[in-house]
Formats: C-alpha cells, sequence, structure tokens
C-alpha cells in the first residue's frame, strides 16, 4: 500500500515538474507548483508511526495550506495585480527544456542508484528529489522572469523537502514549522520585493535588473 | 541553567520591547535610538552567560537545542558589540543624511529600526543553536529580514541589489538544506538514532556515514558559503554592500558574513573526524579561500565606488579566514583572531566611508579628493582602516595574516606563501593608490569648515583603533586562552 503510494506520488510529481517547465504561462506554471506542493505535503503520511501521528499530521495539514493554497494563491494575485505580461519569455526554447528534463531525470537515476545503494536512502524518494532540484534550478535560470525565479525557488525549496523525507526521519515538529514558515516569509518578501521592482522597472524582466556590473 | 534561560528571556522580552517601541508614534530621532537601547541592554544581558562559559565550559540548555560554548560566545560577543557600535553611529548618520538630502519618511525609518532590531536577535538564533535545522531556518530568516534594510531609500539600482542578494543568497541557503538533510541521512545508521545535534554529531563522529558526509560537507560550503562571501558565490556582495544604507552595509560585512562561516566552522570538525582526520575539508575551505583572494585581487583595482571596493576586500577577508582554516593548527587560531580584526577595521572603514560620501555627494572615489583636509575626522579614520585593512605593520590584520604564513610555513606549503604574499602585495598597491588620491590630493573647490562629532562616536572609534593596535602588538593571556579554547572547537568539534 505504502509502496504504491509512493510510487505513484513520484510520478505525479515527475509530472508537475514536467508541467512546469513546458508551460508558456506563468498561471499555469503557478498552479502545477500548487499541485506539486499539495503532492508532497501528503507524503508524510508514509512516515506515521503510533509515536508521531499527531507530530505527521499537524505537518501535513500546515504543508497542504501553506504550499499547496497560501503561496500559489498569493503568487496568482500578485500577477495579477501588476498586470505581468501572461507570457513567459523563454531565453531557451520550450522542446530543449523539455529534453532537459528528461535527461536530467534519468541522470538523477543513476546518481541514486549510484549513492544511494546503502540502507540510507529511500531511493525513489531520492530520485524525485533530485530530479526535481534540477528542474528549479533551470526555471530560475532560463526563464527571464522575477515570478518564475520566485517559481524555481519553490520548486527547488520542495525537493530539499523531498530529499528530508527520503532519509524517513522528520526534524523536530518546531523545525519542520521554521522551515515551513521561512518558506510563507520567503515568498511574501518576494512578491513585496516584485512590486517595488514593477513599480520602480515598470517590469519584470530579469533584463530590466542588470544595471550593477563588476 | 534556569539563571541562563531567565537571562535568554529578559533578551527576548527585551527585542520585543524594542519592536514594539519602534510600531509606536516617534519622530526619527527618538526612533533610531531606541536599537541602541535595546543594543545595550542585550550586551549586557549577554555577559553573565559569556563569563559563565568561560569559568565552567559549555552550557546547553532547552534539551540541547542552543549550545553556549567558547566559539559561540566568541561570535555573539562581537556581534553584540558591532550592533551596539552601529547603532549608536546610525543616528548620527541619518541626521547627517537628513541635512544633506531632507529627511526620511518616519514610516521608512519605522520599518528600518524594526527589521534592524530582528536582523540582531535572528543572527544570535543562528550562533546559539546546537540544532542543525534551527540554524538551518535561522539563517535562512537573516537573508528574508535583512533584504529589506538594502532598499531603504528604495530606488532602482537598490531594488536590483535586494532582488540579487534575496535570490541568490535563498537558493545558497537552499543548498544548505539539502547540506543539512544529507548529514542527518550520513549519521543515521542502525546503531544511533538521526542525529541533530551538533555536539552528538561531535560524539558519534566515529559512527558518521564518510562519503555522504564529505557530500553533506560539499553542499554546506556552496551554501553558507554564498551567504558568507566566498567566491565564486558572491556575486551577491558587492552589489548589497554598495546600494544598503552604510549601518546596513557595516553589519552585513562587519558580522553577517562571520555568521553564515561560523556555520561552516560548525560542521568542518564534524566532518574531518568522520573522514578521520585527511584533511579533505580543509582541503576544500582552503581552495575556495584561494579562489576569494584571486577574484579579490583582479577586482579591487577596477573599482570606482567606495562601498564596492569594501565589499571586494570582505571577500578578500574571507577568503584568507577560510585559508587559515584550511591550514589548520595555527592557522585556525589566526583564523579566528583574523575575524574580529576584520569586523572592527571594516566597521570603521564602512563608518568613514559612509560620512565621506554623504559630504561628497558621491561615492565615486575619482571625484571625491582630500577627503583629511576636508573632514579631518572621518578623512583620517578612513585612512588609517583602510592601512589596517591591507595589513599595515604593527596593526591586528599584518599580525594575523603573518600567523597564517607561519603556519604555511612550518606545514611546508610554499606555494600558498608565495601566493599569499604576491596576493596582498597586489592588493596593498592597489587600494594603497585608491586610498590615497581620497585621503590626500589637492582640493582648492572645497572650504575646510568645522567638523561636528559626537563625542560618543569619537570615542567608539579611538577605543576600536586602540584595540587594532593592541592585538597587533601584545594579546592578552586571558583572550589567547579564550581564543585557544575557541579554536580547539573549530578543530576538534563543539562538545558538551
Amino acid at each position: 500500500m505504502k509502496e504504491n503510494l509512493l510510487i505513484w506520488v513520484s510520478l505525479a510529481i515527475i509530472l508537475t515538474n514536467l508541467y512546469a517547465i513546458s508551460s508558456s504561462r506563468l498561471t499555469y506554471m503557478i498552479k502545477a507548483v500548487a499541485a506539486q506542493g499539495f503532492l508532497l505535503s501528503i507524503l508524510p503520511l508514509l512516515l506515521i508511526n503510533e509515536k508521531n501521528i499527531i507530530e505527521m499530521l499537524i505537518l501535513m495539514f500546515v504543508g497542504v495550506v501553506i504550499k499547496g493554497l497560501v503561496i500559489p494563491h498569493y503568487l496568482l494575485k500578485t500577477i495579477k495585480d501588476i498586470k505581468v505580461q501572461r507570457n513567459v519569455n523563454p531565453l531557451i526554447g520550450f522542446s530543449f527544456s523539455i529534453i532537459y528534463a528528461l535527461v536530467t531525470s534519468v541522470l538523477s537515476f543513476y546518481v541514486v542508484k549510484k549513492i544511494g545503494s546503502n540502507h540510507m536512502f529511500s531511493s525513489a524518494q531520492a530520485f524525485v528529489a533530485i530530479a526535481t532540484a534540477f528542474i528549479g534550478l533551470y526555471i530560475i535560470v532560463a526563464r527571464r522572469n522575477v515570478v518564475s525565479q520566485i517559481i524555481g525557488y519553490l520548486i527547488l525549496e520542495n525537493s530539499g523537502f523531498i530529499l528530508s523525507l527520503s532519509v524517513a526521519v522528520s526534524q523536530p515538529l518546531f523545525v519542520e514549522m521554521g522551515v515551513l514558515l521561512d518558506l510563507l516569509v520567503g515568498v511574501f518578501i518576494m512578491t513585496m520585493a516584485v512590486n517595488h521592482i514593477y513599480s520602480e522597472h515598470n517590469s519584470v524582466e530579469v533584463d530590466s535588473l542588470e544595471r550593477l556590473t563588476q | 541553567m534556569t539563571i541562563i534561560s531567565i537571562l535568554l528571556f529578559s533578551i527576548l522580552i527585551s527585542f520585543g520591547l524594542g519592536i514594539l517601541f519602534a510600531a509606536r508614534k516617534y519622530n526619527q530621532k527618538q526612533l533610531l535610538k531606541i536599537p541602541v537601547f535595546i543594543a545595550s541592554a542585550v550586551f549586557i544581558l549577554f555577559l553573565p552567560i559569556e563569563l559563565k562559559v568561560l569559568q565552567t565550559g559549555p552550557i546547553a540548555i532547552i534539551s540541547n537545542n542552543l549550545l553556549f560554548d567558547a566559539l559561540a560566545i566568541y561570535h555573539i560577543l562581537l556581534v553584540n558589540i558591532i550592533f551596539l557600535v552601529t547603532s549608536i553611529y546610525s543616528v548620527g548618520y541619518f541626521r547627517k543624511h537628513a541635512e544633506k538630502h531632507g529627511e526620511y519618511n518616519v514610516s521608512f525609518v519605522r520599518r528600518y529600526t524594526i527589521l534592524w532590531q530582528l536582523f540582531h536577535l535572528l543572527l544570535l538564533v543562528v550562533l546559539m543553536s546546537n540544532n542543525i535545522g534551527l540554524m538551518w531556518v535561522a539563517l535562512e530568516a537573516t537573508t528574508l529580514i535583512s533584504a529589506f534594510l538594502i532598499i531603504q531609500p528604495s530606488n532602482p539600482l537598490s531594488i536590483e541589489a535586494m532582488w540579487k542578494y534575496l535570490i541568490v543568497c535563498s537558493v545558497g541557503i537552499a543548498f544548505g538544506f539539502m547540506g543539512t538533510i544529507l548529514t542527518v541521512a550520513a549519521s543515521d545508521n542502525n546503531i544511533t538514532e538521526p542525529i541533530f545535534l551538533f555536539t552528538q554529531l561531535v560524539e558519534h563522529a566515529d559512527l558518521i556515514n564518510p562519503k555522504l558526509m564529505l557530500l553533506a560537507f560539499i553542499f554546506i560550503v556552496v551554501g553558507f558559503g554564498t551567504k558568507s562571501g566566498l567566491s565564486p558565490m558572491h556575486t551577491w556582495l558587492p552589489d548589497a554592500h554598495s546600494q544598503a544604507p552604510t549601518p546596513v552595509s557595516a553589519v552585513f560585512s562587519g558580522v553577517m558574513l562571520n555568521c553564515a562561516f561560523f556555520g561552516i566552522m560548525r560542521y568542518m570538525p564534524i566532518t574531518e573526524l568522520a573522514m578521520g582526520n585527511e584533511g579533505h575539508a580543509r582541503s576544500i575551505l582552503l581552495a575556495l579561500g584561494i579562489i576569494s583572494v584571486i577574484f579579490a585581487v583582479i577586482f579591487i583595482p577596477m573599482q570606482h565606488d567606495v562601498k564596492r571596493l569594501l565589499a571586494y576586500c570582505s571577500v578578500e577577508h574571507i577568503g584568507i579566514i577560510a585559508i587559515g582554516l584550511g591550514l589548520g593548527g595555527i592557522g585556525t587560531f589566526a583564523a579566528l583572531l583574523h575575524i574580529v580584526n576584520h569586523s572592527f577595521s571594516k566597521v570603521l572603514a564602512f563608518f568613514s566611508a559612509g560620512y565621506i560620501s554623504e559630504e561628497y555627494g558621491t561615492r565615486d572615489m575619482r571625484k571625491i579628493k582630500a577627503a583629511i583636509q576636508h573632514m579631518p575626522m572621518w578623512g583620517t579614520t578612513f585612512f588609517i582602516a583602510m592601512l589596517i585593512l591591507i595589513g599595515v605593520a604593527p596593526f591586528a590584520i599584518f599580525f594575523s595574516e603573518f600567523l597564517i604564513m607561519k603556519e604555511a610555513f612550518f606545514s611546508g606549503r610554499y606555494i600558498i606563501i608565495i601566493f599569499f604574499m604576491i596576493a596582498t602585495i597586489a592588493i596593498f598597491i592597489s587600494i594603497l593608490k585608491l586610498v590615497l588620491d581620497v585621503s590626500f590630493g589637492i582640493n582648492s573647490k572645497t572650504k575646510i569648515q568645522k567638523e561636528k562629532v559626537g563625542h560618543i562616536i569619537k570615542s567608539i572609534i579611538i577605543a576600536m583603533f586602540f584595540v587594532l593596535l593592541l592585538l597587533g602588538l601584545w594579546i592578552p593571556s586571558p583572550f589567547s586562552d579564550f581564543l585557544k579554547s575557541a579554536t580547539d572547537i573549530v578543530q576538534n568539534g563543539a562538545k558538551l
């Protein structure tokens, strides 16, 4: 049962990655991240035992609310407020992006096979974590828009969360809550920064932010 | 233990009060005095804890999640001093700014005061934490809180600098998160429970999986190194330092970089112990330190903005600290000494550079001439602080750099000595050339006017110069014992 759930959720997370990297609209990217946040917030179910059932349920609930609802809602509101151009201007074409996603997924699989042969890792989750990290970094670098950089950061942060589940231990609850709080405050501050950028530069393209050099 | 908890609780209360008062309707002058009171209260409240640790050794509280040992209190003392001094400086600096450009919006100053105190609190949490997760959370929170300190006042350039800082550091710290997780994974074997505490990691270091721990350490160095300004992850640093208001640049350079580096210092002994003390972790730091110094050598001569120059100078000094740690032995001792020397002299340099650039209305060093003639006090401070920073004897930075070279000599790494000599001489020449033009030169247009400098800030500057001179000539034995116990923690790990 647990193995089945794990495999389906992992597969679904990989699909959200592909969706985020291949969509041409910011709203679709945000929805992909929302789906991803929802999916990985239910992964702590796999770690439940009698001792930590309450902690895990709290973590799951807070995770779903913050990653699946609050953050995506807030991002959607931001792009609506600043009337951002809804199409993402990619620095690198979409077909290349999909090839990149597939290649890095295969690469992650081999990396995990190589280092994850001991008992410490649950290989499926480590594989998903590394593949997701590649996607997050790619979106930060290749999409020339500050909102998509936030999305890339969220995906990178998600990959850290999956990695922490792959070692099959969770940090004490207050630390996990701290991580989620940081994420929430982080997105809050980044969107405030986006508003500032828009009001000063009248654009949210990264190219307008290249005046400070050397 | 209860006394320590009460003290910590009252420190928390003082920060809370400070933030509450800052939210009330005061004017700019009153608002800026709040951080001075709070920083002094925090400085005084920490003293008993520091004395207790010096007398009886490490103290851990809240089921060992917070740890006070020699290394931690060394940094805590530094953070408290720098925040106190910079808070006092802020009052005068904002007044100077108001004279030249008109007063800031009060809501700006209010936000500045609140964020300033939160920033101070979070840096202290980073230094106190014994839990690797807590340290990560606090370090990420410092990035988020301090981002908005950069855009006071907000203009297109400062917003660009803030965005770079926010994204580069957040992505860096996300790598740090993976390093944290991998550390837990490395410690997880069938013998012990998963470990989250530094002290326990040191205790069970022989059971940690060495390869996975090395991987974790690489992630940690990349992540925390981004925040501490190690090249090639330093890209945010010159922008943020040049655009932020001067007091913020001073605390960024003076303490924030050290606090991020403190994290690396906590992980280094664990990695070394797990890998059987073969020096792998130290070599990584040595390599990054050398790269940082090379970047500084290349970029320093190109600078015209005085605060950018100081920022690249920070990259150089963080690199030197990393080289010291990488060499080990006396090098570690020298690196810890260098942290204090660099913080003090860099803070003084930023203070004076801030005043000079406000007075001249530009940060461009080609347009600033005859600063000593024009502003005797701040011009002289700038000149001497820069001389200290480039390693003029008999000041303290010369001494700590000399100790690092001595260690390289005794461990037979002559290439590093040659590199270090060439690099420091190159930086010496290029900075001296820039600074001489700024400090002396002829400027007939500006007339000499009487400079108003407060007595408190004057005595603080003289006291800091005195400390820098003293540490260059002779280290008092209680201080050197204290430094030696901190060195022992960096080399052999934190123990209870």
